[in-house]
């Protein structure tokens, strides 16, 4: 979304002539292309998907469109013939080997709708889709959308609402008009804030909101609390509407969501019995910028699954030796798990299948054959939703730093990875010196901003890879990966004196406060079996009992405690 | 510019994906291409114009694009490289780095944008 400028690339009104005609041939050939993948499917459905010439050919036209299309500017036409190509190769491939049986219905039944969606999708094609644009220098989308996950935009809000932004590690830009969205904002930003009077005012947003990539979280305020208004933000897209807000609720929002996508690509586990057919859903949802998983038996799922870590599980309602359903109540079971979404991909004829795995606490059903947009959407409508779901019950409601338990996990996880890598692990101990007696003369409201404006500290001086907790009350578990005992013992310290040196305001006038620190270490390169008696909860041990000698030795000061 | 390649040969028997790659090679990315569709245009196409590099499909309507590779490399005089295009699966690539005068792969899609600037990535690895 660079801004328009009159020729930022000399002869670019010649070159988007000549790109023109291109993409006007390449379309008229897609539309003939498109005519013999018709003919070729009717007639190889007709027979069972059995005449090895016309698979051949189909395998062709598919393979090249999925490289012509996509370097055309075509991206959706070009992952359709994409994981068509795959499909038919797949199934020549298994013909070779003399196969057949009952998965083989199935999975033509998947070639032939893929097939049908590439044909629709030609036909319904115009040249002007091509998002191929000399005149902006742009790359095709086969990149996928990107986003900044650091820039928050606000639209329409009043400006310097959200001026205390430190707590949060973002770039905030105020924008007034769409215009001047267009001109300030590079790439599509992580979170979108618009104001709904803006919104009344703006005819073109809906569009323009569209436009954005789904990584995009859209969030709505003001306007007032009814059904109406609330409909109207949801015909923006937003996730999230606050008719009544002030500024902490909106940072409360806004620093969720920032967390929620520095999680990464949605993970997401297949299962599925039939490799094909796995091999393909992988492949589809891959190119989606997911990261995907297949298992075709389900034995293994639940190491898989703490090895993985998916959002969302995609299983097969029928598989041989147990149902989907045995294997969702399976993972239910084990309660770390019970709240993975599952979505069961089922023919129409299970319906009574379909019932009893709605019982057993199944969130959705795809029919098989899956067209694959709706497969791309399904899994990353619920992986986000699970995510947030995580992340809420992750975090400490205060500071939004990680809660007790989530950060003692953490630990164990830091201290395998630690071991098996020989990298050094570091991890202290904080607690605030006297924080009762804040708490009892100037009330929890200023003990609690206490602890915010700490936590907000520790955000700004830590670096991104370090994993900060709270532990309940004024406790707080900072993990340091790769980061030798010294150093980590350096950098605690520098937060303690920049701690000690900030005034803190409160109604009473400001006040200066201090923490101690325990720091502990697992040295890198240890040999394993010598680390290996060293688990979290010795080194939190370490860490608090070096906690405790720099509260005896005075308070305000960071004590080491080796291993 | 300097040390660029003398000609690229661009060798699909897709029509528009050697339009789209003439674009991108010749009028954004500035360098002295030719075309062919077949085999037997590609070994003319190198006799005339003595091009130094080959941008090669490899999966070509009728012909494997390493033969017609193979073909180049034997009747050609003077060095030769090549550099191949594969689908998006790319499972077709295996051993291609065995190839005499190979120095990369391109996959399809590609982005117009982008594409001389590989090539010309691949073209300064050459020994």
């Amino acid at each position: 979304m660079s801004t328009p400028s009159p020729s930022p690339l000399p002869g670019a009104n010649l070159l988007g002539g000549r790109l023109g005609n291109i993409v006007q041939s390449f379309h008229a050939n897609a539309l003939l292309q498109g005519d013999e993948i018709d003919a070729l499917e009717t007639r190889l459905s007709a027979d069972g998907w059995r005449e090895a010439e016309d698979l051949a050919r189909l395998d062709h036209l598919a393979h090249k469109l999925a490289g012509s299309a996509g370097s055309l500017g075509f991206t959706t036409m070009g992952r359709d013939a994409s994981a068509l190509e795959m499909i038919v190769r797949l199934i020549v491939r298994r013909r070779g080997d003399g196969e057949t049986g009952l998965g083989a219905a199935e999975r033509t039944a998947q070639a032939a709708l893929l097939a049908r969606v590439l044909v629709d999708r030609i036909r319904s094609s115009r040249p002007e889709d091509s998002t191929l644009d000399l005149e902006r220098l742009e790359s095709p989308g086969s990149d996928g959308p990107r986003i900044d996950p650091k820039v928050v935009v606000t639209l329409g809000l009043e400006p310097g609402l959200l001026a205390d932004l430190s707590l949060l590690d973002i770039i905030l830009v105020e924008v007034e008009t769409l215009v001047d969205w267009a001109g300030r904002v590079p790439l599509p930003p992580v979170v979108a804030v618009i104001d709904m009077n803006f919104a009344n005012r703006e005819p073109t947003l809906i569009q323009f909101l569209r436009d954005l990539p789904r990584e995009t979280t859209i969030l709505a305020v003001g306007g007032s609390d009814t059904f109406l208004w609330r409909v109207r933000a949801a015909r923006l897209g937003a996730r999230t509407y606050l008719p009544h807000y002030d500024a902490k609720d909106l940072l409360d929002h806004i620093s969720r969501i920032v967390g929620e996508s520095r999680m990464g690509p949605a993970r997401v586990l297949i299962l599925e019995d039939d490799e094909i057919l796995a091999t393909l859903y992988t492949a589809i949802l891959t190119e989606a910028g997911m990261e995907a998983e297949f298992l075709t038996d389900p034995t293994p799922i639940l190491d898989h699954l703490s090895t993985f870590e998916p959002d969302v599980l995609i299983s097969d309602l029928h598989m041989p030796g147990y149902s989907g359903t045995e294997v969702a109540a399976a993972i239910r079971h084990g309660g770390q798990w019970a709240t993975l979404p599952i979505v069961f991909l089922s023919r129409e004829q299970d319906l009574k299948l379909q019932i009893a795995a709605l019982a057993s606490g199944a969130d959705f059903f795809l029919p098989k054959p899956i067209l694959p947009e709706f497969l791309v959407s399904v899994a990353l409508d619920r992986a986000d939703r699970s995510r947030a779901l995580r992340n809420m019950t992750l975090r400490d409601p205060l500071t939004h730093l990680y809660n007790h338990t989530a950060s003692l996990d953490f630990l164990d996880r830091e201290v395998t990875r630690a071991r098996r890598g020989r990298t050094p692990l570091s991890a202290a101990l904080i607690d605030l010196d006297h924080f009762k007696k804040v708490n009892d003369t100037q009330g929890h409201h200023t003990g609690d901003h206490v602890i915010q404006t700490l936590a907000r500290l520790m955000r700004s001086r830590l670096r991104m890879a370090d994993i900060l907790g709270r532990c309940g009350g004024e406790e707080f578990l900072i993990i340091l990966p790769n980061t030798p005992m010294d150093r980590a013992v350096e950098v605690i310290d520098d937060l303690r004196r920049a701690f000690h040196a900030l005034p803190i305001e409160t109604p009473n006038g400001p006040l200066t406060l201090s923490f101690s620190a325990g720091v502990t270490g697992l040295p890198g390169g240890v040999a394993t079996d010598e680390a290996s008696s060293l688990d979290a909860r010795s080194l939190f041990k370490l860490a608090d009992a070096g906690l405790y000698d720099a509260k005896r030795g005075g308070r305000n000061r960071v004590a080491a405690k080796s291993f | 510019m300097d040390g660029d390649p003398r000609q690229v040969l661009i060798v699909d028997d897709d029509p528009d994906m050697l339009a789209i790659a003439q674009l991108a090679l010749a009028d954004i990315g500035g360098l002295a291409t030719c075309a062919a569709q077949t085999g037997g245009e590609a070994l003319v196409a190198r006799a005339t114009h003595g091009a130094d590099l080959v941008l090669m499909d490899l999966c070509l309507d009728r012909e494997e694009g390493k033969d017609v590779w193979r073909a180049l490399k034997a009747q050609a005089p003077g060095p030769l490289h090549v550099i191949f295009v594969t689908g998006a699966r790319a499972e077709e690539v295996s051993d291609l780095d065995r190839e005499p005068g190979f120095l990369g792969l391109v996959s399809k899609p590609f982005n117009p944008m982008g594409l001389a600037e590989d090539i010309r990535r691949f073209w300064g690895t050459r020994a």
